[in-house]
This record gives C-alpha cells, structure tokens and sequence, in this order.
C-alpha cells in the first residue's frame, strides 16, 4: 500500500489555464517572436551578436565556426537548444532574408530555392559592419544591462543602434494574439528622412515621400552631367 | 449488554429533529453541495413567486458575518392564522416538513420545490433565522434559532412594499464548513436568471465587495449567445420554439458553432438535469427526425453514402431545453434525470412540428445546419477508419502500449499514477528517480497540437497524442470509459518555464476536450518541480514557491548564500527530482479541479480557439497581472 502524504492544492481549471496560458503568451510578445522597436532585434538574435562581440568576431579579423557562437549563445544567454540558436544565425548571413546583413557567413549557408545551410561544425562566422554600427559605444554606459538566465554574467537590454534597424530591415513574426510584419527600407533615404524630420517633426509620410523623390531626381541629374 | 429491543426502542422523531439528526437526505450533503443548497433552497421559494408572475426581482446578500440574506419582491409568505394548525402561515411553513403552497395548483402552476421540505430545512440547519414579510402595508418579523421559534410573529413597522426577506447563518454544528462560495453561487443564479426571463437577480458580496447583476430579457436565448458569446456562430439570431400542451410548458433555443462539440444543457423546472431525461431525448430524437426529412426532402445529399446520424446533426449544437411541468418525477439520488414518461412525446411533437415550420421560413439556416450534418457525417466515417487503423496498428505494436512508456510495476489502477514529462531530457531522469511499483512515466517530446482547434480524425491521427490515449488505455471522446482507466493519477510534470507551461496548457485543452470524465472527477494534477535550490555552507533547501524564497532569505543572513533557478527538470540529478516532485511523502501537487463547466468552457475557448480577437483582448487585459520571466 502506498502511503499518499503529498501536501495538494486545489485549483480551478480555468483559473490554471488563464495563469499559465497568459505566462507564456506574455513572455512570447515581450521576449521572443517580436523586435524590440529601439533595435529591430529580438532576443534571440541579440544575444547571438553580442556573443559574437565577446568573441570579438569583428570584420576584417578572423571567422569562427559557427558551432562556437551557437554553443556561447546558448551557454551563456540564450537557454535554448542550439539546434533553434543556428538557424537564426544563419537567417542574419543570408542575403534574401536581410536587406542588410548583420553577420557574414563562410562556406554553404543555403540558397533561395531553400536548400538548408551546412551543419554549424562546418559553416563559420564573424560580424557584418552594420552589426558593428548597432553595437557601437556598447561600452560607454549607453544603454541599460541586465543578468543573464543564471545570475553570472549581464547582457544589454537593447542595442544602441546607430541606424534605425527595425525600418531598415524590417522584421516579422508571430506571437500569441498578435504579429508583427514590417516591409525593409533603404537604408541612406530612411537616414535623410529622419534628418529632415528632425529638422521638421510635423512632416507627414507624403511629404517625406515627395521629398526623397526629389532627391532621388536630383542625384540622377547629377549622375548625369 | 445489548439493549433489549423492544417497542420503546423505536424513536418517533418529530419535526425537523429529523433534519438535523440526517441532513444528507434532505440537501445531499453536509459539505460545499449541501451548504449552497441552503441558499438555493430559499432562492427557488422567490423564482416560484416569480414564475406565477408575482415577482421580478430577487436580491442575494452574502454578508460580512457570513450570513445570507435573500430578498424577493413577490407577494409575502402569508401571515394570517393558519386554520388547523393555530400558527401564523408564515411559522407554518418555517418549521414544519411538507408544508408549503405547492402542493395543489391553486397558488402555483409549476415550482421547482418538489416535496415542501424546502425553507423548513434550511431553518432547521441554521444556527439563526430571520424572516421579515412584507405584507398588507405592514412588516413582519419572526427568529428562530436551529429550527426553533425564538420570538412570535411581531409587526416591526409600516411599508408599501410587498415581499419575502430571509436571513440565515448556516450550523457550525452541521456543516463542514460554512464559508459560502461567490462564484459557486453564481454559476445557479445566472443559470435562473437565464430561465426565468426578465426576472432581475441581484448577488452581492459585501466581503469582497464583488456584485453580479443578471437580468436576461431573452431568456434562454440570450443563454445560449452567451454560451456562444466567443465562438463563431453559423447563424447569428438562435431557433427559438415553445409550445405548450397538457399543462407542460416547453421551451428551446437552438444556435449552431463552427466547433465540433455538442453542448445541450437541459431544465426542467429550474432544475439542471445534467444526466438528461425524457424532455432530452425527446427534444434529440425530434432534432435528428426534422434535420433528416429537410435534407431528403430538399435533396441535399443524393450522393452521400451515409446519413447524418444524431451525433452528427449535433456537432457544433448549443441548445439549452427548459421544460416546466406538474409533478417532475426525478430519478436517483442525484435528482439529475427526469423520468416523466409522457414529457417524450409532447416534447418531440412540439419540436418536430415548429422545426419542420422554422426550416421552411428561414431556408439559409436550414441549409447551413444540414450541411453540417451531412460534413459531420463524412468526417465520422472518416475518422472511425482512423480509429480502426489506430486499433489495428496498436495491437501490433508491444502489446498496445506506447514504446516509450516505462509503466510501473504494479496492476492495480486505483494506487498508480503516470506522469507526462516534458521531453526526453527530463523523461530519463524521472525513469530513474521515481518509484517503478507505482510510478509511470510516459516522456512527451515537443509541443503537441493544439486539440481546440483539430477534428477527432486529427486528433487521434497525431503521433504526438497516440502514446497519452494508448497508455491511459480508456479510449476518448464518447468512446472514453473511466472503467478502463489505467492510472488513478494523471499528472502533468512540465519545466518552470514559459514554454513548459504552454505544453501544460495544451495538455489541458485535450484532457478537457477529449476526455472530459478526469478533469470532473479530479483526477488530473500538476506536478511543482521546485524553483530554486538555495544553499548557504551545508545547508540546502528546496523552494516552490518565490514567496517562500523571500521568507527563507529574511531567515537567513545574507553572506555566503547561493540561488540556484531550475529551469527544466532536466536540471535536477534523478535523486533529487525523487526527493522533490516525485516522492508521495514529500511533493506538492496541484490538484485541477472543475466547478463551474459554463466558464471553462469559455476560457479554453478564448484561449485556444481559432478566433484571435477575443485571445488579443484577454490578454491586453489581463497583462499587467504578469511578471515575465524572459
């Protein structure tokens, strides 16, 4: 005979549902499937870059495998497998998936027709510029840092970002409830407009469109002389 | 010795002495069924005045001191002396058994109360009572206390109103506890307010400061939208026939979703007939002939090869069936079946007739509900193929058990229990950690499908849910059979985390929807892995909770102390997982229980249903009760 002592609590269906349920979509929305507007960046591949910053995988220095990064990411921030660390990884090296790459990539990181990438103990890795350009003056107190999963080291809340990322290489996903899509921008008439919106906060998109038509006339022409 | 057994042996008890000495035969329990009887008991006095037309407003106070006050504004228990028994009526009906004015037709067509006990017991169970009748311009006042006159019928006052006041403190003495439940009571007021239309039902909680107000002028047509309220009807305005004939008043209201389940709640005269009973099958039976006639007649499925079957015709049914009749005969202890013979025939005839009528005028839903039927019926022969192939492929496979599952030792389903782990991580050590003669473990890899959303065929196709109908070994959906449950336990064992409660989540949606008998019974629970593990020199303890944490810190100065967060279960070495969520002696388990089906119901729905709006407004809503874990 078994001699059942387990201390039990009495809970409701509906109120367990509702509690888990909201937990989970809750932390999807906020931390997982959708940009954080400051950086474009969800959290997973933010912790992939600044992993890779730590390895100090800058352009112009050598590549890493990409085995590494994964295995860094998930040990020291991202406490997932890295069989879903890899593939976001490779989706920031393949240049159909961002207008602007973010990591550059050596050896077979897929194709457009959906040939899969290379297995990670094969392909290698290091930062692209413009990922240099969002983690930019990381270092000088920009922005906010908090710990890790585990309480041993910190990571940044969110990049700096030199450039807006989010409109330039747009982003989507879903989350529970909702979802995001957002179309990529060239990246020079998304800087002259916020230029000329800082100039001019009340312009509206249509003026901002007229205007980059006309700068865009005006370089032709020159082009042409 | 033994007594000698003679005729001064044989007690006589008289008056409510009876009800106090078995309380149980009176209000079907001494625990939180019984004690909310009491309130019923006196609610349904007030709906009796108001089905004679004679009240619409009926007020349920919970009060601070734990009392409860129902208010009414119908005609007034009368006051005048009763002629046999020289005791104002009022006293009449308070203390003495099979009293009342039901038992005739004179004052009352239909009522709910059926043998008169009715407000004598609950004067009987209560510690006090007071009852104020409001009557020929006067107010009246009379106490007792445990069933006994305290003070006589007195006038108190003048008034212009008319109505019945009673307040009660139900017996320490009798009840277990005597704690009345906000929700629980609000599950059967609203359920009133719905059947009795346009009667105005008012629960207040002075304690907690919470009210419900409900008043319905569609009756159980604003029921049934309300029971549809998130999901995606067929048709928007619900069928609504009534009819009466031989004295028997019957009413339906009938709206069709885009869900496969069937929900048909049945009443008769108030009461909810969970088991069903005469009015149900008649109502069915007619349902299934009118559907079958409209589609022969118009043609509908000259090239299907099976017809729609009742099952089939109620996919995707909400209908609530309220009947009101003289002398209700109920069957078993329960009171939830009704037994009236004649009720079949009336009931299918007045259905029959005005569907028949209702699908001539409104051809656009008539359609829409046959070509449910006729897809209902496609997708059941469907899905009895699968389900032959899952037996055919089962009993090939290891005895027709799951490979994975590493089953315990003994047979006996009324001392084991299984648990569903969390991938196969965590699945290998609860393997080693737990205790095999009665422990099982059945590891889960991944998330499984979201069962709201799938049609039984999918569901019992999924390679991810096969292995959980296979071990539990009782089958699912109507098929389910409690009987040849293989577990008495079912316990869900996910990881701390947000993802290990969506699994947990998911897993709730199918026991809820496909195997409804253990969420009713109880038998489901959740394991609570621990959250932290928190070790300070030699000393280590385990925490559930981050209140406990807290107070363990306070304790404990702060130097040399390290927090350890689990995250999976897959963390925890095999001992440890036994010593904290496995053994009996010392786990904590999570006991999932159902008491109100109507809101669960709802919530599944608007959680895991197919419509995202009303999922995005609950969570908009509910988001700042959150703390994310990211």
């Amino acid at each position: 005979m078994i001699h059942d002592r387990s201390r039990i609590e009495q809970i409701e269906i509906d109120e367990v549902l509702k509690k888990a349920y909201l937990e989970y979509s809750m932390s999807v929305i906020v931390s997982r499937a959708l940009p954080d507007v400051r950086d474009g960046l969800k959290p997973s591949q933010r912790r992939i870059l600044y992993a890779m910053h730590e390895l100090k995988l800058e352009p112009g220095k050598g590549f890493r495998k990409c085995a590494k990064i994964a295995g860094d990411t998930s040990g020291n921030y991202h406490p997932h497998g890295e069989q879903v660390i890899y593939p976001t990884l490779v989706r920031m090296a393949q240049e159909w998936s961002l207008r602007y790459l973010l990591v550059q990539g050596q050896g077979n990181f897929g194709s457009q027709d959906g040939d899969p990438p290379a297995a990670m103990r094969y392909t290698e890795a290091r930062l692209h510029r413009a990922a240099v350009d969002l983690m930019a003056d990381l270092e000088k107190d920009t922005v906010d840092f908090q710990p890790n999963y585990d309480d041993t080291r910190k990571e940044p809340k969110v990049f700096p970002s030199k450039f807006p990322n989010l409109i330039v290489n747009g982003s989507s996903g879903i989350a529970v409830g909702m979802a995001t899509n957002m179309a990529p921008h060239n990246a020079a008439e998304t800087c002259d407009a916020l230029c000329a919106l800082i100039d001019d906060p009340e312009l509206e998109p249509l003026d901002l469109q007229a205007r980059n038509q006309r700068l865009f006339q005006n370089r032709i022409r020159q082009d042409h002389q | 010795m033994v007594a000698k057994y003679d005729a001064t042996r044989i007690k006589v008890m008289k008056g409510l002495e009876a009800v106090r000495k078995r309380p149980t035969m009176y209000i079907g329990g001494t625990g939180e069924r019984g004690l909310h009887h009491l309130v019923y008991e006196v609610v349904d006095n007030s709906i009796d005045e108001a089905m004679a037309g004679f009240c619409n407003r009926i007020e349920i106070i919970m009060n601070i001191d734990g009392s409860v006050t129902v208010i009414d504004n119908g005609r007034g228990i009368p006051v005048d002396k009763h002629k046999e028994q020289k005791i104002p009526a009022v006293q009449v009906v308070m203390t003495m058994l099979h009293a009342g004015g039901k038992f005739d037709d004179k004052s009352y067509k239909v009522s709910g109360g059926l043998h008169g006990v009715g407000v004598s017991v609950v004067n009987a169970l209560s510690e006090w009572l007071e009852v104020k009748v409001y009557k020929n311009n006067q107010i009246y006042r009379q106490y007792y206390e445990r069933g006994k006159v305290k003070s006589p019928l007195e006038i108190i006052g003048k008034t212009k109103k008319t109505g019945t006041e009673i307040s009660f403190m139900p017996d320490e003495e009798i009840f277990e506890d005597i704690f009345f439940s906000f929700d629980y009571l609000s599950v059967r007021l609203r359920e009133l307010a719905f059947l009795n239309k346009g009667v105005r039902i008012i629960l207040e909680d002075k304690l907690h400061n919470d009210k419900h107000d409900f008043k319905y002028d569609g009756g159980i047509v604003s029921f049934v939208k309300y029971l549809n309220e998130n999901k995606r009807v067929i048709f928007n305005r619900p069928v609504y026939i009534s009819g009466v004939r031989d004295h028997t008043e019957f009413e339906v209201a009938i709206q069709y979703n885009d869900g496969y389940q069937e929900s048909i709640l049945s009443f008769a005269n108030n009461i909810n007939t969970i088991e069903g009973g005469t009015h149900l099958s008649g109502f069915k039976s007619a349902l299934t002939r009118a559907v079958n006639t409209y589609i022969k007649n118009s043609n509908l499925a000259k090239n299907e090869k099976s017809t729609p079957q009742g099952g089939d015709i109620r996919e995707g049914i909400t209908a609530v069936v309220s009947v009101k009749l003289k002398d209700p005969q109920f069957e078993g202890q329960t009171k939830t079946k009704l037994q009236n013979l004649d009720i079949e025939g009336i009931v299918n005839s007045i259905v029959y007739e005005k569907l028949m009528e209702y699908f001539e005028e409104h051809p656009t839903e008539a359609k829409s509900i046959s070509n449910k039927a006729i897809l209902g019926a496609r997708s059941r022969d469907a899905a009895r193929k699968a389900r032959e192939l899952t037996r055919r492929k089962s009993v090939l496979e290891s005895g027709s058990l799951p490979g994975k599952l590493a089953d315990c030792s003994i047979e006996d389903p009324t001392q084991t229990e299984i648990f569903l782990v969390e991938g196969d991580s965590a699945g290998g050590s609860a393997k080693m950690g737990r205790d095999r003669t009665f422990q099982a473990i059945l590891p889960l890899w991944g998330k499984m499908l979201n069962t709201e959303k799938a049609r039984i065929d999918k569901v019992l196709n999924n390679e991810k849910i096969q292995p959980i109908i296979l071990a539990l070994g009782a089958g699912i959906g109507d098929e389910f059979d409690k009987s040849k449950l293989r577990y008495n336990k079912v316990i869900i064992m996910s990881d701390a985390d947000v993802d290990g409660q969506h699994i947990a989540t998911l897993l709730l949606t199918f026991f809820f929807r496909y195997m409804r008998p253990l969420v009713e019974d109880g038998n489901i629970y959740i394991a609570r892995p621990p959250l932290y593990q928190i070790r300070k020199g030699r000393m280590s303890r385990y925490v559930y909770s981050d209140q406990e944490r807290d107070e363990l810190l306070k304790e404990l100065d702060s130097t040399g102390i390290s927090i350890q967060r689990y995250k999976g279960l897959g963390e925890m070495n095999s001992d440890q997982l036994w010593e904290t969520t496995l053994d009996p002696e010392k786990r904590i388990l999570t006991a999932v229980r159902m008491d109100d089906a109507i809101e669960a119901d709802r919530i599944f729905t608007i959680l895991m249903g197919g419509d995202v709006e009303p999922r995005r407004a609950f969570i908009e809503k509910n988001a700042k009760y959150v703390e994310v874990d990211v």
